[in-house]
Formats: C-alpha cells, sequence, structure tokens
C-alpha cells in the first residue's frame, strides 16, 4: 500500500484530545510550494462593521488603526473613499445597501442584493472557469449575529449579484471542511485502494452532473437567460466543492506534495457563544459574548485561513468581523489607545449600532473600531507569519491580495449614515502597491479596479452603473508601484 | 384622476383628535395631493436600529405591463387565444410568465425522494447546520418561490452527500422490481434502470443524450468490477444531482420567442405533482401526459380530483400553513425551539382541519373558532389543555379570538423579538392579506427616522404611532399597514392575550381599518369586526387566492397574479368555495397551464 500523508490521520490520532488555540506554533515551520516559485493569485476579502470614523482614521497608527502598525510596509491604507451609489439607487436600510456595494463597486440591483459577483468570485470566475484547482473553490468565513438581511453577512456575491455563502462561524466545521475528508488516505495514513475505486467513481458520477448542467446553461440549452444564469450559479457552486464531493488523486497530491501536514484539530472558543444561532432582529436580539471570546474566535478562523492559504486549499475567499450595521452584543471592558469602553454597561438589550453609532457616541465607536481592526490585524498577522514562507521567500500575506473594507465611517458631528470617509486598505499583493496613507477621496470603485490593474484581469467590475462615481478615470496611479 | 390608493391615502393622512380617540378626516383636499404623492412615493419608515428594519422587498417581477382580462381558460390552446407582446425575461406577457426554473423545495425534494425511492430523509440531511439541505430562502409569502431563489455552496454539497446517502439506503431490487430482473451488470440492465427511474425523477422520459449521460456512470462502475445494484447505485447518484430532478426545467425556447404557448403533457403533469404533492408525478399522471391526454379538460379534471384525494395532497396545505404562518421563525422573549415546534404543529393542523376534515372555504378561515391546540398553544390561549396531543377546542367563548389570524402561531409568526411593533406586524399583515409590500424607505429620510426613534424611546407603540400618524412624511405610507396591526396590540409577541391596557395601564385601542385602497374601507372595533372584514372583504380574499397562484405556479406575486386572481375567485365561489373548488380554478387558470417563451434578446 502506498503511504501518504493525511490531514485525517492527525485527526484521527489525536484520539479525542482536541487542543485549542494556538495550533500553528505547534506546527513545525516549513517551505511550501517548493515546487512552483511563483504563487498563484490570491485574494481574500475583510469586512468589519460599523466602520471608522475619518476623523480617527486619519489618526494613523495613533488611533483606533493602530493594530495594523506591526504590517505598516505591507498596508495601504484609504481613510476617505466615497460609497454614494450605495444611497443614489434602490431601497433598503442604509449599512445594508452599502453592504450590497463593498467588494462590488456598482449599487444593488435591487433590495438586498448585489448587482454582479464580489472582486474575489469575478478572479476566480477569470482566472478558473472550469473550477479552482484546489480542495475549496472559496471560502466565507466569519463572526456575526444577525440575520435580518442577507446584505448584512453576505461578503460572497455570486455571478448574478445573489448571495454566495453564508460565513461560516464555527471553527471547527470550518476546519472539517478545509481538512477533513478530503483524501483518500485512511486513518492509518495509508491509501485503501477501496476508497480510491469508490473516489473515482464519484469523480464520474460528477462529471456526468456537471456535463448536465453544463449542457443547460450552454448554447444548446432550451432554457431563457434567467434560468440559465440560476443554473450557472448552482454548476458554480458544484465546481466549489467538488473536490470535497469527488477527492481526485492529483488534487491529493498536490496538496500532499507541499509538506501540508495535518494541522492540529481546534476546538471552538467560547463556550456560550451560539455559533449556530440563526434568528432575525437587530438590536437587543444580538446575543451577549464575552468580547475576549468573539475576538478568539474569529482569530482562530484567520489562522485557519492562512494555513488554508499556505496549503493552497483555497485561493479565494471572505472574512467578516461583525456584519454591516455592527449589531452584535458583546461584554467585558475592552481597552486600547488610552481609553476604554464597558460593553456590559453599555450593551444589554441593544449593540454598539444603538448604543454607539445611533447615539453618536464617537468616543466609544472609536473603540469598537480599534476591536475590530485588532480582529482583522491578526489574521493578516497569521497569514504574515515569516516562519511560512513559500518558494519565493515571500509570506502567504506577501503574495496574497487582501482587500478590507467596511461600511459607514460617521463621526464628527454627523449622525452617522454619511457616504464619505470611508475605510479601506490594501494588504499583501504581491509587491504591487505602496503602502502608506491615502487621504484622496476617490470612490470604491477606483480602488477595486485598481487593484486588479497589475494582475492583468480583463473581466470589468460590476455592471457598469459606478461608472459616474468614478473619481479617477484610470486608476488610482499612486497606489501602484 | 387619481388612483383610489392615493386618495385612499389622503383620506387617512390627517387624524382630527379631540383628545379622546382618533377620529379620522376622510376628506381629501387638493392642496394636499402634491404633498402626498411626493411622500408617499419615497418615505415608508421602518425604523432603523430602534425598531424594526426595512424588509419588504417589493413587487420585483414584471415589467409594469398594463395587464388586459386573459380570457378563457381552456387547456390545450395558447391560453385563452392571447399572445403576448414581448415580455421580458423576468415578465410576463398578457396570460403568462416566464419560467426561471424553480428548484425544488426542501419539502418537495425530501417528497420526491421519498414518493420515487422509497427513502427517507434523515433529519440531518435536512438541517443546514448540521451540513444538510439549506433552507429555502426564496421571495414572497412562500419560500419556493423561484424569483431571486438562491443557490450556496452548502446547496451543491448537501446535494451531492444526501444523494450517496440515499443511493445507500435505496432498496434497488424493490425499485426496479417490475423491470425483468438483471442479476447482470449488462448495458440492458443499465438502460432499463436509467429509463425507469429517471423518468421518475426527471418528471419526463429522458432523450438520448441523457440516457447516455447517465449510462456513461453505470459503465464507469462496470469498469470499475462494480454488479448491476452497485452500477444502479452510482447512477442514482448522478441523478439525484442532475439539474433536471433538482429543478423544474420547461422548454423556455419552444415556440415563437416571446409568445405564449401551452405546457405540454410532461410539462402540466410537474407542476400538477410540485403543486398538490409536493412532489413528483405518480405512474398514473405521466401516463396521461405521455399521451397527451392531461391536456384536455376532463382528464385535467378528473387527475386533480384524483390527486386531492390522495392523502399526499395534503402536503400542499400543510406547506401553504408552514409558510403563510411563519410560525417556525417565531422569536418572541424566551421562545425555544419547542415553543417554535408546537405553534408550528397547530397553526399546521389547525389548516388541514380545516380544509380536509371541516371541508370549509378559505373565508370561513378568518372566523373559524374550533382550533386544533396542543399544550403549549392551550397554554398561550389561556385555556386547559384536552390532552397531551393535537386536540380541537372552540375558542368561541374568548372574545378575543375568532379565526386563523388570532391564533397564537401567526401572532408568534408576525415579528422579531421587538414584539407588538406595529411595523413588523403591519407589513406581515399587508403582505399576507393584501399582497402588497410597503414602498421601501429612501436613506435620503434614514436621520429622520433615527431623531423619530430618539425622540420617542420609550413610549407604547400606541404613542409612537400616533405620533407618526401627526407627520405627513410617516403617515402618508405608514397607512398602508399599520391600520392593520392595531387589532393586534393585545396580543404580546407570542400570541397571548394581555388585556385592555399595557403594562403601564395605558389603553391599547382596538380601532383600525383594512387599508384595502378601495373607496370604501372597511373599519374594525374589535376583533370580531375585523375577522369579518377580513372575511368578507373581496380584496382580501382575492389576495388569498394570489396566494394560491403563487404557491401553484411558483413565483411571487405579480400584476399578472394579480389579475387572473380575479376570474380564478369567481370560479372558485361558484364552484362551492370549496379547496377542491380553489384548485381547480388555479389549475385551469392561464398563468398555470402556460409559460412565456423566452424573447430572442434574453437568450442573449
Amino acid at each position: 500500500m502506498r503511504k501518504a500523508l493525511s490531514r485525517r490521520t492527525l485527526l484521527a490520532g489525536a484520539g479525542g484530545v482536541l487542543v485549542g488555540l494556538p495550533f500553528l506554533e505547534e506546527m513545525q515551520p516549513r517551505l511550501a510550494r517548493a515546487q512552483t516559485p511563483e504563487p498563484p493569485m490570491r485574494l481574500i476579502t475583510m469586512f468589519f462593521g460599523l466602520g471608522v470614523a475619518r476623523d480617527e482614521s486619519i489618526k494613523q497608527f495613533a488611533g483606533p488603526l493602530e493594530p495594523y502598525q506591526p504590517l505598516a510596509d505591507k498596508m495601504a491604507f484609504f481613510t476617505n473613499l466615497e460609497v454614494k451609489q450605495a444611497h443614489d439607487f434602490g431601497s433598503g436600510e442604509p449599512h445594508f445597501k452599502v453592504g450590497d456595494v463593498i467588494f462590488v463597486g456598482d449599487p444593488q440591483r435591487r433590495e438586498y442584493e448585489a448587482s454582479g459577483p464580489s472582486i474575489e468570485q469575478l478572479v476566480k470566475r477569470e482566472l478558473h472557469p472550469d473550477g479552482v484547482p484546489t480542495l475549496i473553490g472559496s471560502k466565507s468565513v466569519g463572526m456575526w449575529f444577525r440575520t435580518g438581511s442577507v446584505s448584512q453577512y453576505t461578503r460572497h456575491w455570486n455571478a448574478d449579484g445573489s448571495p454566495g455563502e453564508r460565513p461560516e462561524r464555527r471553527p471547527t466545521r470550518i476546519f472539517q471542511q478545509m481538512f477533513g475528508g478530503q483524501t483518500s488516505a485512511g486513518p492509518d495514513g495509508t491509501v485503501d485502494p477501496a476508497v480510491v475505486r469508490a473516489n473515482h467513481l464519484r469523480r464520474s458520477v460528477l462529471d456526468a452532473v456537471v456535463g448536465e448542467y453544463k449542457h443547460f446553461v450552454g448554447d444548446a440549452s432550451p432554457l431563457g437567460a434567467e434560468s440559465k444564469a440560476k443554473l450557472a450559479v448552482h454548476l458554480d457552486n458544484i465546481r466549489n466543492v467538488e473536490a470535497r464531493l469527488a477527492p481526485m488523486e492529483d488534487a491529493i497530491e498536490d496538496a500532499l506534495s507541499q509538506e501540508c501536514t495535518s494541522p492540529t484539530p481546534v476546538t471552538d472558543p467560547g463556550t456560550d457563544i451560539p455559533y449556530d444561532l440563526d434568528q432575525g432582529g437587530s438590536g437587543g436580539s444580538a446575543p451577549i459574548i464575552a468580547h475576549e471570546d468573539f475576538l478568539a474566535a474569529f482569530q482562530l478562523q484567520g489562522e485557519l485561513m492562512a494555513l488554508a492559504l499556505r496549503c493552497d486549499v483555497l485561493r479565494f475567499g471572505s472574512m467578516l468581523f461583525v456584519g454591516s450595521g455592527g449589531h452584535v452584543g458583546l461584554r467585558g471592558t475592552y481597552s486600547a489607545i488610552g481609553d476604554s469602553v464597558n460593553f456590559s454597561q453599555d450593551l444589554p438589550g441593544t449593540s454598539a449600532h444603538d448604543a454607539y453609532f445611533h447615539n453618536n457616541r464617537w468616543d466609544k465607536c472609536r473603540l469598537h473600531a480599534h476591536y475590530c481592526q485588532t480582529a482583522l490585524a491578526s489574521a493578516l498577522l497569521s497569514m504574515d507569519d515569516p516562519n511560512y514562507l513559500e518558494a519565493n521567500g515571500k509570506t502567504v500575506l506577501d503574495n496574497t491580495l487582501v482587500l478590507i473594507g467596511t461600511d459607514y465611517g460617521g463621526g464628527g458631528t454627523s449622525t452617522g449614515h454619511i457616504p464619505e470617509g470611508v475605510f479601506h486598505a490594501v494588504a499583501g499583493g504581491n509587491g504591487h502597491f505602496k503602502p502608506g496613507f491615502y487621504d484622496t477621496p476617490y470612490n470604491v470603485i477606483d480602488l477595486y479596479e485598481t487593484a486588479l490593474k497589475p494582475y492583468g484581469l480583463t473581466t470589468g467590475m460590476g455592471a457598469g452603473r459606478h461608472a459616474t462615481y468614478r473619481r479617477t478615470p484610470q486608476e488610482i496611479s499612486e497606489l501602484l508601484v | 384622476m387619481l388612483p383610489s390608493p392615493l386618495l385612499s391615502q389622503l383620506d387617512r393622512l390627517l387624524p382630527a383628535r379631540a383628545g379622546g380617540p382618533v377620529v379620522w378626516r376622510r376628506t381629501a383636499t387638493i392642496a394636499l395631493l402634491g404633498v402626498c404623492q411626493l411622500a408617499c412615493s419615497t418615505n415608508v419608515g421602518p425604523s432603523d436600529g430602534g425598531g424594526a428594519v426595512g424588509m419588504g422587498a417589493g413587487s420585483s417581477v414584471g415589467a409594469g405591463t398594463s395587464v388586459a382580462d386573459s380570457g378563457g381558460t381552456g387547456t390545450g390552446t395558447s391560453a385563452g387565444g392571447q399572445t403576448g407582446s414581448g415580455g421580458t425575461a423576468s415578465g410576463h406577457n398578457e396570460t403568462s410568465r416566464v419560467s426561471l426554473a424553480p428548484r425544488l423545495s426542501k419539502f418537495e425534494y425530501r417528497n420526491s425522494i421519498l414518493d420515487v425511492l422509497g427513502v427517507s430523509l434523515l433529519p440531518e440531511e435536512m438541517d443546514a447546520s448540521l451540513g444538510g439541505v439549506p433552507d429555502d430562502a426564496g421571495d414572497g409569502v412562500f419560500k419556493h418561490l423561484s424569483d431571486h431563489q438562491t443557490s450556496v455552496e452548502q446547496h451543491a454539497l448537501a446535494y451531492g452527500q444526501v444523494a450517496e446517502a440515499v443511493a445507500g439506503r435505496t432498496d434497488i431490487p424493490a425499485l426496479t422490481a417490475a423491470l425483468p430482473a438483471c442479476t447482470q451488470a449488462t448495458e440492458a440492465c443499465g438502460s432499463a434502470f436509467v429509463e425507469s427511474v429517471g423518468q421518475r425523477l426527471f418528471r419526463r422520459p429522458l432523450d438520448d443524450r441523457e440516457m447516455q449521460a447517465m449510462l456513461g456512470v453505470y459503465r464507469a462502475a462496470i469498469a470499475e468490477s462494480a454488479d448491476h445494484l452497485e452500477a444502479a447505485r452510482w447512477t442514482l447518484m448522478a441523478l439525484l444531482q442532475s439539474p433536471q430532478f433538482l429543478f423544474h426545467l420547461e422548454d423556455e425556447t419552444a415556440g415563437i420567442a416571446g409568445q405564449t404557448r401551452a405546457l405540454d403533457g410532461f410539462e402540466l403533469a410537474a407542476r400538477l405533482a410540485s403543486f398538490l404533492w409536493v412532489s413528483v408525478p405518480d405512474e398514473a399522471l405521466l401516463l396521461a401526459a405521455a399521451d397527451s391526454s392531461l391536456l384536455s379538460p376532463e382528464v385535467l379534471e378528473a387527475q386533480v380530483e384524483r390527486m386531492l384525494a390522495d392523502a399526499k395532497a395534503q402536503r400542499f396545505t400543510e406547506v401553504f400553513a408552514i409558510d403563510f404562518s411563519r410560525a417556525r421563525f417565531a422569536s418572541f422573549e424566551g421562545a425555544t425551539d419547542a415553543d417554535r415546534i408546537a405553534l408550528n404543529e397547530s397553526i399546521v393542523a389547525t389548516f388541514q382541519d380545516h380544509f380536509w376534515t371541516q371541508q370549509k372555504s378559505i373565508a370561513d378561515l378568518f372566523v373559524t373558532t374550533r382550533f386544533i391546540v396542543n399544550p403549549t398553544v392551550a397554554a398561550l390561549l389561556g385555556v386547559s389543555s384536552p390532552s397531551e396531543d393535537l386536540s380541537p377546542i372552540d375558542v368561541a367563548e374568548l372574545p378575543e379570538r375568532m379565526g386563523l389570524m388570532s391564533h397564537p402561531a401567526m401572532i408568534a409568526g408576525m415579528g422579531d423579538r421587538l414584539v407588538g411593533s406595529f411595523v413588523n406586524r403591519g407589513k406581515y399583515l399587508l403582505e399576507r392579506l393584501l399582497c402588497r409590500n410597503p414602498t421601501a424607505f429612501p436613506s435620503t429620510i434614514a436621520s429622520e427616522i433615527e431623531e423619530f426613534n430618539n425622540e420617542t424611546t420609550g413610549l407604547s407603540e400606541h404613542e409612537r404611532s400616533e405620533i407618526r400618524r401627526t407627520r405627513r412624511e410617516c403617515w402618508a405610507c405608514h397607512a398602508q399597514f399599520e391600520p392593520l396591526a392595531f387589532g393586534f396590540s393585545r396580543y404580546d409577541g407570542a400570541g397571548r392575550y394581555v388585556g385592555e391596557s399595557d403594562m403601564d395601564g395605558k389603553p391599547l385601542p382596538l380601532d383600525g381599518w383594512i387599508p384595502t385602497g378601495e373607496a370604501d374601507e372597511p373599519e374594525y372595533s374589535d376583533v370580531e369586526s375585523y375577522m369579518q372584514a377580513l372575511a368578507t372583504d373581496p380584496v382580501v380574499q382575492t389576495c388569498m387566492t394570489e396566494h394560491f397562484i403563487d404557491f401553484a405556479t411558483a413565483r411571487v406575486g405579480d400584476e399578472l397574479g394579480k389579475e387572473q386572481a380575479k376570474s380564478v375567485r369567481e370560479a372558485y365561489i361558484k364552484n362551492g368555495s370549496t379547496l377542491t373548488a380553489m384548485v381547480s380554478a388555479v389549475v385551469q387558470s392561464p398563468v398555470f397551464l402556460t409559460l412565456l417563451t423566452a424573447s430572442e434578446s434574453s437568450e442573449q
């Protein structure tokens, strides 16, 4: 029998003794992708809710952006972007309307639905029209509670603008999806011919199924345009999960050749986090969670995402820390940048959105914003781990385009729902972008399109309704190296 | 001439208060027209943050065409003889709509597998949080509607994993008992299996291309030394993941582009089975489809009668009740999963009893005093439960209870934890009773809404509503739905009756009206007069007909549905106002019997 490395091996070998945070330290430093010096195009979006006021973001690392300071030479910060197209089209709750535009560019097609794909889906589709050659096509993870509108938590938008994958919260489930049960190897680390045979037949099944979808979305289809579009989205989804449905031997070998051995399983932080809660409502209906636990869960998600990128389990994804509008209940006292906020005192029965944002408590909003940046920065730092350099000597972050976005910034004397002064950032990006702070009032679409320029992608962002909102007809030249 | 809805809103615009109950001034003035027209077209304000959040999706279907009377409901023709003027990719013409390939609802997916393969899905296979099939989340009251039906990765993953599990649990020999015994893995055995099982799952015979595609899996299995049974299982996995099974695919390019065409026999059979059995056609229906006899009105009627006599027909009213009540999403303070299950169980049983056992009409549903309750619902009603199981009770002795809408499951389904919100409840009622969604508020008034929320913090819902009534910019549109909610102010979020005043001793008046948009909108002053008005108002009852059309056609209500609902309702009343009469009228309507072929532009 052929001996193979298996992620499942360590899952089984752990014998139920699960190891919690942090697990990355337990892994040996290694060089990944030794055979391929040029890393693949990877794109991750990171969203946090409730924004950061421009009054605060222009303080650079002396304000809520302080957690990014260790990555200053790898990030470009935009403190004054516009997202006016979100206001000018359609209807709906303001935060959610902006949520439909972030990472998409065009205004919503209709209430609580984007007008086209989110940027990582757009790139994925152009580079890999027949499916991404990784175990997972794309992955959305995040910490958020409130299902009042898909626009609040969805950052993965399908090609037709319909909502894609909901961000998965539970780290153990993310771990299983990324690293469990996707190889032909058995618990003892050997490859069972029966399993290989079964996987071959699963591949035959999937080939037949994919062939049928291709027929119905193709030229010979008896369907109209909208029905074709609906099936095309489903076909995309099949391609995203096909490696999980029918593991391919070459895919397994590819993953294993990277010496990306099985990580130690994780446990879910926070015993009282209702990871599977599926509940609508606003304000007081948000569950109250210790802020340390809420943050720890996202940090673990970030580590898993970094590991998945390093192992080439996926190349495209989205992360979300607090949905648009910020309806999360927190408890505990959070201290940073010379100030502190008592979530336990302020938030019972309400949320940061209601207690801080709507009450113009910008002194507290800035700490909420800092809290969010702490989360996102931790994910970036996981990707930037110098112990795991890729074949070109760079970190995963260096070799990955990361776009950070948010909804309203608010601040000053405003009431908050102002589509200006919106914060975004670019991290990593394969050395294509100049780090620093940019306070020019570009539109978000300017940034998205500029971010794609160096990669030679030809697909344009959105359906064009953003055109009149551009602040630069070409690109943000000052950003490009 | 202003459209009547606007005049009606103007009638309600200015309350004249004199320290007592609100007296509504019904005189509209020309001076107000400009202001109010503008206000109503741009302002509806669910409160942001402090209360309800705007969720009204608005009608998204149709090209806004003026719909003519469809005329006639004959089958086998071009739906009343009218042809469309083009339509749009997402719209409709005078008689029919485009297909939009509805994906099977979760219920339909479950039932289809059970009916064809004899395999019951496990709870975890229907629970997305456990890796199963995601919940339906289409637009409209009914969640299986195809408009903007979303597809996520979990769908693809779950369909694949469930297909493998189901194939493993399928008794293949029993499934193919009627076929020649196949003990050898041969091309003939594979073809027989694909042909027989495939046509049940695909709801029509497979064409040559499809046969070869599915046989490709069978052959691959044989090449891996599989016997017939194993090869059939692998083939079944492919059938269960194919678009022809998971989606209702109709030929949208047959006939003249952009024109109405009648469904063929198999398409009609599939729609009938989806509507009445929430499943696939059985062999008898497929036979009637194969020889096209189903296209004759007599055979169609006979098949409908046969299908309604089958116990599987109760699935349709079950799903109808589940989505119409929304009890399974009840989120009142302290609500548990057990509460939601109990509420859902009771409302479904009440529907089933009303329609199937009592054989009562849709209108009667609004004034029935016969509830089927379990101990949880009995407790919410404040009565003792006759048994630990479901039991009928008569709520005639409870003045606060009359009709479906006063059932705790309906009230609990109206809102989230911010119960008592006239906005949430009003919008829920508007969608269900008048088949409308309020105009969503523009973000330009977001600051005014915030200001309102700040100003009214701590006030009761009645007090907040009274302030809104005094503000034209609010009331011009809140008048569309809030009056529907006033009659429910004496129920808490769980549907319990709380009395005539709230916890602070403030009165909870019930006075309201039904904003039908007609010249003479029904008013009510108590539960009985409210429910009686719902049972008799033609706008409300026509809306109920629209719901049946939407459910049957898997499309969100649009102008076409509204227009055809009138003639469907007439036929329903003429034929006895029974559930059977409603079903019969719906399946004979042009919108059910036809589809609009894809226009050339939409095929690009």
